[in-house]
């Protein structure tokens, strides 16, 4: 079977044993897991990180078994003693570059595995409860970006989302009014919308 | 992984926290208005984000059941003291030694009296 689908899931039952503990500091934490500290190793994938690293999982890759997943990221970031976790620069909080990290390669291994003769897995239910409360998420950012159109600039962008989001014109129809391309309106779109998740994630984290 | 995309991981790391420069915003912004997956990727990994920090305030504040079951033990452990209390004044049964008998000058007088003779 590709990509370790049978090996041992060794690092289970050390992770069960660190449940309630908690890292007020990511670099104690990174420190400890270069170090392969059990309890450090369960916390970041059993316990305190688990459900920020499901999701990304259940996202990223449907078409593969999350606990799969899991433990193919794990043998990612503990390859080489650790070498991809070394890169990890502290002064950004983890959570954050895990988040980056762990969904670019579920999605890498996703694209990876399409050929292979696998079934779609069937997801638990709790990990259904967490894809449901995460798409809850996406739903609630896309409404709050809708809201806080108003203070989008420079005011072509702004008028460009909201014919597009809001007015649900037709982008030909937006494209021809301001004299550009469809392609080029897709652009303008994309840019401005990641320009919103930015300042979203800042007010949320300022919150 | 960088292997699908142009931007490392890093980057788009220091873009969600708003740590980049000019040069590099232009650079992450450019990537994500590439196609609809980038943008789906950004979107996915901050409601990652934001779903884990409301999952954590959620498990550090106090759970209203917990106190009030908390608050309970501690009445029922003061009632079960003073219920004990009462039913044995000498205080015994919870582990408090009977009231001392302290001697008085009568009480030396008598057993004074009580030697001599």
């Amino acid at each position: 079977m590709p990509f370790g689908y049978q090996a041992k899931r060794f690092w289970l039952s050390p992770m069960k044993r660190s449940v309630k503990y908690y890292y007020s500091d990511d670099r104690q934490l990174v420190n400890d897991l270069i170090e392969s500290n059990e309890r450090a190793v369960g916390y970041l994938f059993y316990d305190h990180f688990s459900c920020l690293l499901r999701f990304n999982a259940l996202k990223a890759a449907p078409n593969v078994a999350v606990d799969d997943l899991i433990q193919e990221f794990y043998l990612y970031i503990s390859a080489n003693n650790w070498d991809r976790l070394r890169k990890y620069n502290s002064d950004l909080p983890f959570e954050r570059w895990l988040s980056v990290v762990s969904y670019r390669f579920f999605k890498d291994f996703s694209l990876r595995m399409i050929d292979s003769r696998r079934q779609i897995p069937i997801t638990k239910l709790e990990d259904q409860k967490l894809l449901d409360a995460g798409t809850t998420q996406m739903n609630q950012i896309m409404m709050d970006i809708q809201q806080g159109l108003t203070n989008l600039e420079p005011p072509r962008d702004r008028e460009i989302l909201s014919a597009l989001l809001l007015g649900d014109e037709e982008p030909q129809s937006v494209a021809t009014r301001y004299g550009i391309t469809v392609d080029n309106l897709y652009n303008i779109k994309r840019r401005a919308l990641a320009r919103l998740i930015q300042k979203h994630l800042k007010d949320y984290a300022e919150e | 992984m960088q292997k699908n995309s142009n931007i490392s991981d890093e980057l788009l790391t220091r873009y969600l926290c708003g740590d980049v420069s000019d040069i590099e915003r232009q650079q992450v912004e450019d990537y994500l208005a590439e196609s609809d997956e980038h943008l789906d990727e950004l979107l996915t990994i901050t409601a990652a984000i934001e779903q884990f920090g409301k999952n954590q305030r959620k498990r550090r504040s106090l759970p209203v059941w917990r106190i009030i079951s908390a608050a309970a033990s501690i009445a029922l452990l003061i009632g079960i003291g003073i219920t004990l209390r009462h039913n044995d004044p000498s205080g015994s049964a919870i582990g408090i030694d009977p009231a001392p008998t302290y001697a008085t000058q009568d009480s030396i007088d008598v057993l004074i009296t009580e030697d001599s003779l």
